[in-house]
């Protein structure tokens, strides 16, 4: 069974590139355009295996979609990476207090995003 | 070029544009937190986004112009006028590489020195405000952790033939590093699995778990608060494993193994007389560097001593070391030290461990309300409704812990009927047979009304067991917020658009058809339902077009959202100041109408700043305040968009323009006389009319007014000029919603059909040919107490005939208004008016004068529009 992954990001392009990526890798997609949307998914029963969220978003920052999506139930366990560049590493940390697995540098290359995420999703 | 690079060219020109308007906007409110954290966010995934692809140029500046607003975000450095110039300018050039990119796959490579020139003048700008560059480089912080002791008891509890077998890896020269990773107590809420991360850590040869604190009882357990510590040994070097513990480096404790680290001696310590002397002998041989003397006599002390004690064990690795590493001395001194503090200590201290281990669990009076719970988790279990690949293993893990409840309540006795279940429950792949069993083997504990502990409920389901719904069923999607935008390409629309406009034209057979019906065959009844079948398909065509024009409806924005930057840079050129207010920006017209509107507008935003508005001194001298105002405001007028293009300028004087038409021979001197100011401002809409006194690179660009006016005029716009010296100038446009459809009145003349149409026609009337007078050889009527000259279309037209008058001797004149002028144009008949889709003149009847185009009729006869301005003219 393929696992899913939730993609949130505001750029098309971004979303675009990584959902990509992941499908190729053979994981289904779901993805949504800010932290408003993707509780949305969440709430309207899209179960992620894994989250990746970019931090930067109108609406709904990544930071804020983090604490939301950690309080909704059946959410606490999921992973959940956070697209960040090089330069933001105080944002890193407040993403990990809040509850992020870890992060992506952008730009995220294939072979990299799947490494990644076979650390943080077991069985993947 | 692939689907990627098109999607992030096209969001791209979306950032470039509203990074654009943030930065003006930011002008006006320097201080905006909330606007720069936008901006920011805007440089920021547009630079992310152009890692995507291979252009280094582009990354670099967006990062550099990235690295600003960030450090503008954090009030490291204040936003000015300055720093706004040189982000407009970035933002111009990676436009410019977009658009590069998008018509040749690249950008030029001349591109790059002005690139580079760009990124070093955004660095300069970060660091000449910034002094302390606080970049901690985030890698070495966990390296120089200096290794301490170990540290690790984990490490000492292994066996020691394991230990000596890595010591041994350790002297081969083999490099080993040992890791503690102490996971956050929250860890599992974070997503993060410590177990898994560890098994995936690379080469380990030795791991080790063991809980951080002592296990509180078992109701007090909190099954989600992680307080395991793992450690672990492996041939890789620190970085591969901070790499692999990325995400948790701050938890993670590293050092190469030593060889010290794995000598930690086990065993019961026994003084005896002999290690005092032993002691002092071996240190004597290490100083002379009598290693054969000291392993002798560690051998034989090994041999007198019971293996299982303490000293054996330091006496082992003594020799050991002596063996693989003859030449570390230290490594041996160490070891003896060891033998001597112990040799020093009296006490033997054995009786710490076995004492508090047998008591076993007490009489807990929350055993009951656990046991409980247990059941009740088995029973969700055995509840939930899915059935996944797993559901056996699922099965015998229910069956285990129940077992195990059964046994700590001590009732034994129930096991056989919990196996049969069990047995059963396999068989058939479902849990009713265990289900069942629960519900008779405890009774008492039947369905409970809820849980009755406390204690840290594993995420209960106290839900009835069967038909049970999915918590989180998938519901209908469209409760999703956000605004539902289609991005489509305008080839679609407009080849929705042409089939429309067929299928009006398509439609419009049908009353020809059912007048056939009725003449030719006779069939009346037939006729009638051809026409009630008409009314239908006429109102459907209808709405449809109606959609369909609503779809390519655009705001006007899309022509305003220009002139923020357009008039802050020309007024910053000219020294002037310049408010700028806009009005009505979300007013929509069609996008063909707004397109051609944009050119236009800029050219009279353009005359305003450069002829109309004055400089602060020239105002203040006016007795105006030194900053001026252009107002643009767009309202919609029932089928019409109007845009009013004001300022508060010198406005136009009408002596001025007499003058200057005077000198360009533009109008006879008679003529200028007799003009009103009105009419003589309405002059520089005429051809060849520039009013500047010296061209300026702004507004003389060889465009008058007069290629304002005519482009307006092809999308049937008018143009209105009003002014007053000293005050300002109003420019007014006035321009259809739409021009898909043209209504026209059809007419005849010398037995054709034209058509003309229904905007330029003012009114028809017949004109009784004894009212005609002639005045200059003109032909003239009084219409409405007005003379209005009369002209035969034919005439106009080049056509022989004369104007055929009806059975009454009247004409039949077609009023339309040139300029400000009536005109009577007089036509053979009138017939209907219908909507048409208006085809230009295409190929050699390109060039034709007097014809706006030509339009497919029901009949599928071709009907000529005329144009009357045209003909006029």
């Amino acid at each position: 069974m393929s696992k899913t992954i939730l993609v949130v990001d505001d750029s098309a392009t971004m979303v675009m590139s990584l959902k990509a990526s992941l499908e190729m890798a053979g994981f289904k997609v779901e993805t949504a355009n800010d932290g408003v949307q993707a509780v949305g998914k969440l709430k309207s029963g899209v179960k992620p295996d894994l989250i990746i969220t970019d931090i930067n978003m109108p609406n709904m920052g990544g930071i804020d979609f983090i604490r939301a999506a950690r309080g909704l139930p059946g959410l606490r366990f999921t992973p959940i990476l956070a697209l960040t560049t090089e330069s933001q590493q105080a944002k890193r940390d407040e993403a990990k207090k809040l509850g992020a697995t870890g992060w992506l540098v952008k730009p995220v290359g294939g072979a990299d995003l799947l490494k990644v995420i076979k650390q943080v999703l077991p069985g993947a | 070029m692939t689907p990627l690079l098109q999607q992030f060219l096209s969001e791209a020109r979306d950032f470039l544009q509203s990074i654009g308007e943030k930065l003006l906007q930011l002008e006006d409110r320097p201080g905006d937190a909330e606007l720069i954290t936008e901006l920011f966010r805007l440089v920021h995934t547009l630079k992310g986004n152009s890692g995507l692809f291979d252009f280094p140029e582009l990354s670099g500046v967006l990062h550099a112009a990235e690295d600003l607003m960030d450090a503008v975000r954090d009030g490291r450095i204040a936003f000015a006028r300055g720093l706004a110039d040189q982000l407009l300018e970035t933002m111009d050039f990676v436009a410019i590489l977009i658009e590069e990119i998008e018509s040749n796959g690249v950008y030029a490579t001349a591109r790059r020195q002005e690139a580079q020139r760009l990124t070093q003048s955004l660095r300069n700008a970060v660091s000449r405000e910034e002094t302390a560059e606080p970049e901690p480089p985030a890698a070495d912080a966990a390296e120089t952790a200096a290794p301490t002791e170990p540290r690790s008891r984990a490490l000492a509890g292994t066996p020691e033939p394991e230990r000596m077998a890595l010591y041994r890896r350790l002297a081969a020269g083999e490099r080993l590093t040992w890791a503690a990773y102490r996971p956050e107590e929250e860890c599992f809420f974070k997503g993060e699995d410590p177990l898994y991360q560890l098994i995936q850590a690379p080469d380990c040869c030795w791991r080790a778990v063991s809980a951080r604190e002592a296990w509180p009882a078992i109701a007090e357990l909190d099954a989600y608060r992680c307080i395991l510590d793992f450690e672990l040994i492996t041939t890789r070097g620190e970085a591969e494993l901070l790499e692999h513990f990325r995400y948790t480096q701050d938890q993670l404790e590293l050092a190469a193994l030593r060889p010290w680290d794995l000598m930690e001696p086990v065993g019961e310590r026994v003084e005896g007389p002999a290690l005092a002397d032993f002691v002092q002998a071996a240190r004597e041989r290490l100083a002379a560097g009598d290693r054969e003397g000291l392993e002798c006599a560690a051998r034989t002390l090994l041999e007198l001593t019971a293996s299982d004690q303490r000293v054996a064990s330091i006496l082992r690795w003594l020799l050991l070391a002596l063996e693989l590493e003859p030449a570390s001395v230290e490594t041996h001194a160490r070891l003896i030290e060891t033998l001597a503090a112990d040799a020093g200590e009296t006490l033997a201290s054995h009786a710490a461990a076995p004492e508090t281990g047998a008591a076993g669990p007490p009489e807990d009076p929350d055993r009951v309300a656990v046991q409980r719970e247990l059941w009740e988790v088995q029973r969700e279990i055995l509840a939930l409704p899915d059935a996944p690949d797993w559901l056996p293993g699922r099965l015998r893990a229910v069956t285990a812990s129940l077992a195990g409840l059964v046994t700590s309540l001590g009732r034994e006795e129930l096991l056989p009927g919990l196996d049969a279940a069990s047995e059963q429950a396999l068989a058939s792949a479902d849990a009713a047979p265990l289900h069942h069993w629960m519900e008779t083997a405890w009774p008492e504990w039947g369905p409970a009304p809820g849980l009755t502990s406390g204690g840290p409920a594993p995420t209960a389901l106290t839900t009835p067991p069967s038909d049970d719904e999915p918590k989180f069923g998938r519901r209908a999607e469209d409760a999703l917020p956000g605004p539902r935008i289609l991005k489509v390409d305008q080839g679609k629309v407009d080849r929705l658009m042409g089939l429309i406009g067929e299928m009006v034209v398509a439609k419009n057979a049908l009353p020809y058809l059912a007048a056939r019906a009725e003449t030719q065959f006779g069939a009346r009844e037939m006729s009638r339902e051809i026409k009630a079948q008409y009314a239908v398909i006429n109102r459907i065509a209808e709405d449809m077009q109606d959609a369909i024009m609503q779809v390519r409806m655009t705001p006007i924005s899309f022509v305003f959202q220009r002139f923020p930057r357009l008039v802050r840079d020309l007024t910053r050129k000219m020294g002037k100041e310049v408010k700028l207010v806009m009005e009505g920006e979300d007013t929509e017209a069609d996008k063909h109408i707004i397109e051609c509107l944009t050119d236009p507008m800029i050219h009279i935003v353009r005359n305003s700043l450069d002829h109309g508005l004055e400089t602060p001194e020239e105002r203040r001298g006016a007795g105006k305040p030194p900053t001026g105002k252009l107002t643009i405001r767009a309202v919609q007028e029932s089928d019409r968009v109007r845009i009013e293009i004001a300022d508060d300028g010198r406005g136009i004087d009408p002596e001025h323009i007499r003058r200057k038409a005077r000198e360009r021979g533009l109008i006879d001197e008679s003529r200028l006389e007799r003009l009103s100011d009105q009419e003589a401002i309405d002059l520089v809409f005429a051809a060849g009319f520039s009013t500047a006194e010296q061209v300026t690179d702004l507004s003389g660009r060889g465009v008058g007014m007069d290629v304002v006016r005519s482009a307006i005029a092809k999308v049937k716009g008018t143009i209105d000029l009003k002014s007053q010296p000293g005050v300002g100038t109003r420019l007014r446009l006035s321009l259809p919603l739409s021009m898909a459809v043209t209504n026209v009145m059809i007419i005849r003349s010398h037995g054709q059909q034209f058509g003309v149409p229904m905007d330029d026609v003012i009114e028809t009337v017949r004109v009784d040919s004894a009212a005609i007078r002639t005045i200059k050889r003109h032909r003239t009527a009084v219409l409405r107490s007005r003379i209005v000259p009369l002209v035969p279309l034919n005439e106009l037209l080049g056509l022989p005939d004369p104007p055929r008058p009806n059975g009454d001797g009247a004409y039949a004149t077609l009023v339309v208004r040139i300029g400000k002028e009536p005109i009577g144009i007089m036509v053979d008949d009138f017939r209907e008016t219908v909507d048409i889709i208006l085809k230009p003149m295409a190929g050699i009847l390109d060039g034709i004068k007097g014809y706006a185009g030509s339009a497919l009729m029901g009949d599928g006869s071709v009907l000529l529009v005329l144009d009357p301005k045209d003909l006029l003219s």
